[in-house]
């Protein structure tokens, strides 16, 4: 591996949770989201392959992936996003989101790491909820469904669940700095 | 107005409606709401892979409390047996007599468990299944070894040159598979467990181990630092090899201290004269990455023209696919051959056999052809959306199997011996001149692997009607 890919690949790798985050939030399908990180790795490698260089790589990444994420709401036969400029207006927002930040989170693996702790915390019904909707995909309805709820109350509980985790990885990252 | 966190969860859940869309725009139009929309998408791919993380630690608990709960009803069995059966008391004297035994056999019930749980407790591990020509050293003498016998911490187990043992550890997945003419010494200690490699080579299968309590396996010439992982250590004379199948192990010299991170999919050697660094277990031209999102990453290694590969993944067929590949680069016509030797698997449904793919992408076309235990050979094919499969074999492993492109037909074939070849399906597939050939591995399940050994493994640039096992100038095994 040449010097420069190997930076490139380190760059690549290292911003991976930034770059996820931007496609994961626009696609919300986790095969696809890794399928559309994919195809940027292969464009950007046959970039370097051709000897281009690339100055803002976190930037290119990005334009390479709205353009794939673009072209995947676009073959959506059903979501009536074709030719929608709203959605087109809120992928250069989120774009514009990213544009305004580092690519390199300030303690990315801590974060995940009390996360994870935090999931693994959870009452049962509380990550029963959270499999349903992240690892398994499932619709709002369908949840609402399954739990016997309206989609209105499934709707509250992430939003309420997602704000405890947020509390209880910040309450984490600070037991950490003290050092207890 | 609606909370902009509200707002996100419909849009994830793509039930906004047209209405809630506008008032989202609206929200993004400020710095602070782009700001907090960046960092509810950042927790939300945190979250998701929390969530796979969380699914996996559950599925090894439920694994690990299936190996206790054979523990606990072996106690059962043992205080069962121990106790008198239940017979009809016909007078006073015999009920006195059968009073006092009942009093006799609980008393023996009670030391018996003492004496059980004593020896138990000094009990590291046990021997899996036959141990073949293995000697256990406790305190420098010889002990009998029989089927699952215990091994006890500071014990050196020696296998013969014809031997080999399996050790697993008493409540928790780690196993230690022990090669011929191996000699290791098993120690717990507080700050965990030790293992020291004095000769041969052992393959460790390390649950995750206690915070602050690393599995260390040494050996004359290097130290590995276990976190939970599986791994291959070698040791000779001259030097020590570590070979990672999975997770990550912080490889040391003993000599200058000098370490190396190695992950899955990659190996590293201590000796005199050589470079400690993580290199590639495949050497070029192959590749090899999981296809789609597997749940647990896979891993392969070739070593000549043979090939272990591990991979989890749902399934290969409908719309998208989720397996590991080892592949290499296909210009034009070619084709992929390879014998599978066996697939240890954790679901029936898991499957290993030769791809042909057009792309790294999960929907890409591909053809598959595949074993899968219990049902035999399958073929299976997507050319735009939907995969179709088609039963062509019965066979069981091991099973020679051949992909073969010519234009856009892509045939497949089944061999007893690699000799002669059977068609066992066509079909017409266009992809692009450039495509991706090798083996594919997939465990019907995120949260497991499956291992396939494959044999013969060879790609050929150009395909020939009746191919032969180990010959043909352009083979890149």
């Amino acid at each position: 591996m040449s010097e420069s890919l190997k930076q490139v690949t380190t760059h690549f790798l290292a911003s991976r949770p930034h770059l996820m985050a931007f496609i994961y939030g626009l696609v919300r399908d986790p095969q696809m989201a890794e399928d559309v990180y994919q195809e940027v790795w292969l464009k950007l490698a046959n970039e370097l392959e051709k000897g281009v260089v690339i100055e803002d790589q976190g930037k290119w990444c990005r334009k390479v992936a709205k353009n794939l994420i673009v072209q995947y709401w676009r073959e959506q036969r059903d979501a009536k996003v074709v030719a929608d400029s709203t959605l087109l207006e809120f992928v250069e927002f989120v774009d514009h989101a990213f544009d305004e930040s580092d690519s390199r989170e300030d303690r990315w693996s801590d974060r995940q790491l009390a996360l994870n702790e935090c999931v693994e915390a959870l009452p049962e019904k509380s990550r029963q909820l959270l499999l349903l909707k992240y690892d398994e995909g499932s619709s709002i309805s369908t949840i609402a469904a399954r739990m016997q709820q309206s989609t209105a109350a499934v709707v509250k509980a992430l939003v309420r669940l997602r704000q405890a985790l947020a509390v209880c990885v910040e309450k984490k990252l600070k037991l950490q700095e003290l050092g207890l | 107005m609606t909370p902009l966190e509200e707002l996100l969860i419909k849009w994830h859940d793509r039930s906004l409606s047209a209405q809630e869309r506008l008032e989202l725009n609206g929200w993004l139009a400020t710095a602070e709401a782009r700001a907090r929309l960046r960092d509810e998408f950042g927790f939300d791919a945190k979250l998701l892979a929390a969530v796979q993380v969380e699914k996996a630690r559950t599925h090894a608990q439920e694994q690990a409390k299936a190996f206790q709960t054979i523990e606990v009803s072996r106690h059962d069995v043992f205080e069962k047996s121990s106790a008198p059966s239940g017979l009809p008391f016909p007078g006073r004297r015999a009920r006195r007599r059968w009073r006092i035994a009942w009093s006799m056999a609980a008393c023996a019930v009670l030391v018996g468990a003492v004496i059980f749980f004593a020896f138990r407790s000094q009990t590291l591990a046990r021997f899996q299944g036959e141990a073949r020509g293995v000697t256990v050293l406790r305190g420098g003498k010889p002990m009998a070894v029989t089927r699952e016998a215990a091994v006890r911490s500071g014990d050196q187990v020696q296998t013969s040159t014809a031997g080999g043992a399996t050790v697993v550890f008493l409540k928790e997945l780690t196993r230690l598979e022990l090669q011929a003419s191996t000699s290791v010494r098993l120690e717990s200690t507080e700050d965990g467990k030790r293992l020291e490699l004095r000769q041969g080579a052992i393959t460790v299968k390390a649950a995750p181990q206690p915070k602050g309590q690393p599995m260390v396996v040494t050996t004359p010439h290097a130290e590995a630092k276990v976190l939970g992982t599986e791994f291959l250590l070698a040791v000779t004379a001259q030097s020590s090899r570590l070979e990672v199948l999975d997770g990550t192990v912080q490889f040391a010299s003993r000599e200058d201290g000098k370490a190396v991170v190695v992950n899955g999919g990659f190996f590293a050697t201590v000796g005199r004269s050589v470079e400690l660094a993580a290199r590639s277990l495949l050497p070029g031209p192959w590749h090899s990455q999981d296809i789609g999102e597997v749940g647990l990453p896979g891993v392969a290694r070739l070593d000549g023209n043979r090939c272990t590969a591990k991979g989890a993944g749902r399934n290969t067929c409908k719309s998208k696919d989720q397996f590991h590949f080892v592949y290499q680069p296909l210009e034009g016509d070619g084709e992929i051959i390879a014998r599978v030797v066996a697939l240890e698997m954790s679901r029936p449904g898991a499957k290993a056999g030769v791809v042909m793919r057009e792309s790294l992408k999960t929907s890409a076309p591909h053809a598959f052809l595949f074993f899968r235990p219990g049902s035999g050979v399958e073929f299976e094919y997507r050319s735009k959306i939907e995969s179709r499969t088609a039963q062509v074999g019965s066979e069981t492993a091991p099973c020679w199997v051949r992909l073969a492109r010519e234009g856009d037909v892509i045939t497949a074939y089944l061999s007893p011996d690699g000799v002669s070849w059977s068609k066992a399906g066509s079909e017409t597939i266009r992809m692009d001149p450039g495509i991706y050939v090798g083996l594919g591995v997939t465990s019907w399940d995120n949260s497991a692997l499956a291992t396939s050994v494959f044999d013969n493994v060879s790609a050929l640039t150009a395909a020939r009607p009746n191919p032969q096992p180990n010959d043909g100038p352009s083979r890149t095994p």
